[in-house]
């Protein structure tokens, strides 16, 4: 039931009495006293945008996005640009006339045959060509019977040879570190000759680990901007003690504000 | 109390004219004191037959038109006359101060409007019976007794309560007869 009052033949007011109460002034001011809720106004839509972009900008410089993110250094795949002297396992070969030459990867053993030596050696590649790379390198050289060349790499805080390497890097992090890519295989290097020139003058250092003596680090301090280091008899050693010894490597300095 | 002298119906000349005045009022508020002028005795009377006093409803009517100045820019000339507009400010103002106020809302009526409404429900117009009327009339709800206050005490269309109450004309006209039938139905018991 609602709630209010009936009034039966309350007293009409004429329109003189109700004109009474015409005040347009009175509603002018009422107008003028009105404030529109404060979401409804520009300025909460500049202050929320603002505030928003704020947060947005904020988050962006934490949880940067685009910034690069730098390879570390140690993974990266050096080639030695001069030969070297490596260990050739030879095995018996079948027959003479079959050459197939052979690749490996890292985890099958192919083995390419010309068109002549295909129906011959058909047989021979069915069998080796899906074999697992499980077994050491003499036994895979055995299966197929054919020499590996080995090609060991050295690299400099994680730069191959010819590349450039940056003095500051070298002056606090400076270490080599060896691997053979063919096996996919780490070595330890075990020590190395440091070559570099000061004013005019040829110097050498000598480690018996793979790390920079403390003089070959106080000796980054007088190099420059193009120089050239020299890395010479880098003897290297695989887990299995089979030893490499690397001629020469040479690294270019890299000096001034780039990030390392 | 009807409110005869409605200025609901207007020739299309009258209606451009108007509009002309609000889109006038909406850069300059001042300019709606014809529009003021124009709808000032039919909304007056529309807040007195709720609220029942005279001083009260001239604020509360000083209020609604400056609301309806404030929202000016939420109208749209789309047909809803400007009046029916100003109405469905002036309900809603008026619901504001009962609600603020804490008072009781006031229904006007006539003995002669009454009658009206008993030949509507086919009922004697014997004092007893309308003694009844109004006893059933206290047991309806808001809506209800907004509709019959609105078609018998104040002899407005279908078409304008309708606009008023944002419904249709053919809605207002079905929900007045539900509140007849309504009605009758209570008397009976």
């Amino acid at each position: 039931m609602s709630d209010f009052n009936i009034n039966i033949d309350s007293p009409k007011v004429s329109d003189e009495q109700a004109l009474k109460h015409k005040n347009f002034s009175k509603v002018l001011a009422s107008y003028k006293a009105m404030k529109l809720p404060f979401y409804k106004t520009l300025r909460f839509w500049l202050w929320t945008a603002g505030s928003f972009t704020a947060l947005l900008l904020l988050l962006l410089f934490i949880f940067n996005p685009f910034e690069k993110k730098e390879e570390p250094y140690i993974h990266q795949e050096v080639i030695i640009t001069e030969p070297i002297d490596v260990p050739v396992v030879e095995v018996n070969q079948p027959e003479k006339e079959i050459e197939p030459s052979v690749m490996i990867t890292e985890d099958t053993v192919e083995v390419v045959l010309d068109e002549k030596m295909e129906k011959k050696h058909e047989m021979v590649r069915d069998t080796i060509v899906k074999t697992q790379v499980v077994e050491s390198q003499q036994q895979v050289a055995e299966k197929i019977g054919k020499v590996i060349e080995l090609t060991p790499v050295v690299l400099v805080c994680g730069k191959k040879s010819g590349e450039k390497v940056h003095k500051m890097q070298l002056g606090t992090v400076g270490k080599l570190t060896g691997h053979i890519p063919e096996l996919n295989e780490k070595m330890t290097v075990l020590s190395f000759d440091m070559e570099y020139k000061v004013r005019g003058e040829n110097k050498k250092l000598s480690s018996d680990s793979y790390k920079f003596t403390k003089e070959m680090l106080y000796a980054t301090d007088d190099m420059k901007e193009g120089d050239v280091v020299r890395f010479r008899n880098v003897k290297c050693q695989t887990k299995g003690g089979m030893i490499f010894t690397i001629d020469e490597m040479s690294i270019l300095i890299e000096d001034g504000m780039t990030q390392w | 109390m009807d409110l005869s002298h409605s200025k609901y119906h207007q020739t299309q000349e009258a209606i451009s004219l108007e509009e002309e005045q609000l889109r006038l009022a909406l850069r300059k508020p001042e300019a709606f004191a014809p529009i003021y002028e124009k709808y000032f005795l039919q909304i007056y009377r529309f807040v007195l037959q709720r609220v029942g006093d005279e001083d009260t409803a001239g604020d509360v009517t000083s209020q609604v038109f400056a609301k309806a100045l404030f929202k000016l820019r939420d109208y749209k000339f789309k047909g809803l006359p400007f009046s029916a507009w100003l109405y469905r400010v002036a309900q809603n103002e008026i619901g504001m101060f009962f609600r603020q106020q804490n008072r009781q809302r006031v229904v006007n009526v006539t003995t002669e409007s009454l009658g009206d409404m008993m030949d509507e429900i086919e009922e004697d117009q014997h004092e007893e019976r309308l003694q009844m009327v109004l006893t059933t009339i206290k047991k309806l709800n808001m809506e209800e007794v907004e509709l019959i206050q609105m078609r018998f005490f104040e002899k407005m269309s279908f078409k304008e309560i309708g606009d008023i109450l944002d419904i249709t004309e053919t809605n207002a006209r079905v929900k007045t007869h539900r509140v007849i039938e309504k009605i009758r139905k209570l008397m009976k018991q």
